[in-house]
């Protein structure tokens, strides 16, 4: 493994974004950007592999850092977005919004959507909290441009609703990152070096535990925010429901989960400085009070992103109880919940974003019964919805099983009863909507002026990629798969 | 220039000059709470900029720190000059200058940020932490700590788009002083990148401000409450 690869496999997606820029044909565009993502995720399936190979990498003079946690990040990233720039193909062809997309608009939404992976995959790939905090930021800034893709005044809200709050956040992640350089450099530590996880990670028992607990809360928070965390939650039904659907699924399958992939990081390092009671402890009341406050808007939601969205922030307080439960077996959830909450709201994403083409609403009270009128996404919309909601041939059911178990193992009584009541209202309420959804009364007014039928290959094909995989999932873990979540889980309990 | 400053000057008025400078970085944010016109605000944010730099690059300079003296360039380059020069562009091109009503009277909202400052240098204690690098004034961490609530205070009394960017910022330099206060500086490559983020952070809410006045006719946040539930 040489930087020159790992240079290439970051520059994939600019190149991407600049020869999209060059193209003048809308319908080839697309096509290749979605070979060139394909390549990504191929080159970062090989990467993976070396990863598991070597255990850790240090790359471009330290600059770059490598290991499994990583690894994991890397392979969500370039599959979401490599089933994204499938899905993409069709929807950018009949948008909602302006049926006939000008050929700028679409070279302009190319470049952002690769220029957003990229960073994106800079921010599980530095060796440094600043230069995460620094990628972070950046993802930010990038993804407002996608958010406010369609500059209706909703969207020009969400927006900058998203903006505001995330860079406030980041910010205040910011004097965190300030407090524990200077904890380090107080206890010593080479200046240099004083942010890099691999050296924080073999002096963080000399760090002083008052000074990180301040560091951690202000970290938790500040990207907290940017995860979607309950109280600081609030930009993210905005956005979630006012990007284009590929970009909707970009942001919850895989942004939130580059902050969480943040607080994960650090939260490695202060538990060797304060042990794991304390860090745990407040990771739980946030993870407890999103999956509480996605269960009260879930059972009351009129709008189908809007409704996703708040399963985004349930689903996130899962995998961050998951983390809080501090068990090798909770753990271990936690990261494969990860992951098949990525492939599972991909798939809800798509299914949804097709309905919403062939309905022009996004409105619940209107679209029923439509498997008859799209019998393929409707019944990807129905098995997904099951799948989101915990059913069990699903692999969803399986993490989530494992984070409650290793809950009991760590006798974490009263939390895990509060979050299985929690999980069984959210099923409940998902499990309702999307069976109206699917196989509820149709209404006649729309039967008449709307077609049988699918919109385009491209928007089929997406649906099938994160669906197999969740069902495969569910059975039987690939072992290169299992070894990764297993040496991921070894890194973050080395701590306890 | 290290010897410049330490020789033209004694070690004593040096410290005396960065204590006066804390001071107006402070007074400047509470000005700025009470600040009616957005291209003032611009204004003020630069001075404050210029007054943190002065006091980091004195701090260089007295603890022999010659990699002070590029990052100070750098950040005078992009927090006096290029943020300032871009976030004035878009006031001209929003045709929008004065803040006429805001949640809290201005005055009002003058009167507490200074007792909130007040409060602060109340609370906490001088000592408590320990400098590795000596660093002039005594008051520079409650002077931070003040700027960062201040900052976040003009965010959310504030009515236009624009003055929460500007108390974005103010909450920036604040986190700046931190810096210079507990630790000096970063690490090269992360003080650079921070520096990247806020030039591109002025471009893009530029240019969302530039939208919303499209869209909206103003720049009031309260008109943007279409999203709920």
């Amino acid at each position: 493994m040489s930087n020159i690869q790992l240079l290439i496999f970051l520059s994939l997606p600019l190149i991407a974004g600049i020869i999209s820029l060059l193209l003048s044909n809308k319908y080839l565009i697309g096509r290749l950007h979605a070979i060139f993502m394909i390549s990504l995720f191929c080159f970062g399936l090989k990467i993976v592999n070396n990863i598991i190979a070597l255990g850790s990498i240090n790359l471009f003079n330290n600059t770059v850092y490598l290991d499994a946690l990583s690894g994991l990040m890397i392979i969500l990233i370039t599959l979401v977005s490599t089933c994204a720039s499938i899905y993409s193909i069709g929807y950018m062809l009949n948008d909602v919004e302006d049926k006939n997309a000008s050929l700028f608009k679409i070279k302009i939404y190319y470049l952002l959507f690769s220029i957003f992976i990229f960073t994106m995959l800079l921010t599980v790939t530095v060796n440094s909290i600043g230069l995460i905090w620094i990628a972070i930021e950046l993802t930010t800034l990038v993804s407002a441009f996608l958010v406010g893709f369609y500059n209706k005044e909703s969207s020009v809200e969400a927006s900058w609703k998203y903006i505001i709050l995330c860079t406030v956040g980041i910010s205040i992640a910011m004097i965190g990152i300030i407090i524990c350089y200077y904890a380090v450099t107080n206890a010593g530590g080479i200046r240099e070096l004083g942010l890099n996880w691999d050296y924080l990670l073999k002096t963080g028992n000399k760090l002083d535990p008052h000074l990180m607990k301040i560091a951690f809360i202000f970290i938790l928070i500040g990207f907290g925010t940017k995860a979607g965390l309950a109280p600081m939650h609030t930009w993210l039904p905005d956005a979630h429901s006012e990007a284009p659907t590929p970009v909707s699924a970009l942001l919850s399958g895989v942004l939130i989960k580059c902050a969480i992939y943040g607080i994960i990081r650090f939260t490695i390092i202060t538990n060797q400085s304060t042990g794991a009671i304390f860090t745990s402890k407040y990771i739980l009341i946030f993870g407890l009070i999103s999956i509480g406050l996605s269960a009260l808007f879930i059972l009351t939601q009129k709008h189908i992103k809007r409704l996703l969205a708040y399963s985004s922030l349930e689903h996130i307080g899962i995998i961050t109880c998951g983390i809080a439960f501090a068990n090798p077996l909770s753990i271990f959830g936690a990261l494969f919940h990860m992951f098949n909450h990525a492939m599972v709201k991909s798939l809800m994403f798509f299914s949804a974003g097709n309905l919403a083409l062939k309905f022009h609403t996004k409105d619940m009270e209107h679209l029923k019964g439509v498997i008859q009128i799209m019998p393929v996404s409707g019944l990807f919309l129905l098995f997904g919805g099951l799948a989101l909601s915990g059913m069990p041939p699903f692999s969803i059911f399986l993490s989530e099983f494992y984070i409650l178990s290793g809950a009991m193992d760590g006798n974490h009584f009263i939390s895990s009863i509060i979050f299985t009541l929690f999980l069984i209202i959210v099923f409940g309420g998902l499990s309702y909507h999307f069976l109206q959804i699917t196989l509820g009364q149709v209404e006649n007014n729309h039967t008449i002026t709307i077609s049988k039928g699918e919109i385009s290959r491209s928007t089929v094909i997406s649906l099938f990629i994160p669906f197999i995989l969740i069902s495969l999932f569910g059975i039987w873990i690939p072992s290169p798969l299992l070894k990764l979540l297993n040496e991921a889980t070894r890194i973050i309990s080395s701590g306890y | 220039m290290i010897f410049l400053i330490t020789h033209l000057f004694p070690k004593e008025s040096i410290e005396l000059i960065s204590n006066y400078v804390v001071v107006i970085v402070l007074i400047i944010s509470i000005l700025m709470t009470g600040c009616r016109r957005l291209e003032t605000m611009v204004k003020l944010f630069a001075i404050q900029s210029f007054g943190i730099i002065t006091i980091m690059l004195f701090a260089g300079s007295l603890n022999n720190n010659p990699s002070t003296y590029l990052f100070c360039g750098i950040t005078f380059l992009g927090k006096c000059i290029l943020v300032p020069w871009i976030l004035s562009f878009v006031l001209k091109k929003i045709r929008i200058n004065r803040e006429v009503e805001t949640y809290i009277g201005l005055p009002a909202s003058m009167l507490l940020s200074c007792v909130l400052a007040a409060l602060i240098f109340e609370i906490i204690p001088s000592i408590g932490i320990e400098k590795e690098l000596q660093v002039l004034s005594s008051g520079l961490l409650k002077t931070s700590i003040s700027i960062i609530l201040i900052g976040l205070f003009i965010m959310m009394t504030r009515k236009k788009a624009f003055a929460q960017i500007m108390g974005l910022y103010v909450m920036e330099n604040g986190i700046f002083a931190l810096t210079v206060d507990t630790i000096f500086e970063m690490p090269q490559i992360v003080e650079m990148g921070v520096l990247l983020d806020i030039l591109l952070g002025a471009l893009v809410m530029g240019v969302w401000v530039y939208r919303i006045k499209q869209s909206f006719e103003t720049i009031n946040v309260e008109e943007l409450r279409k999203l709920k539930g």
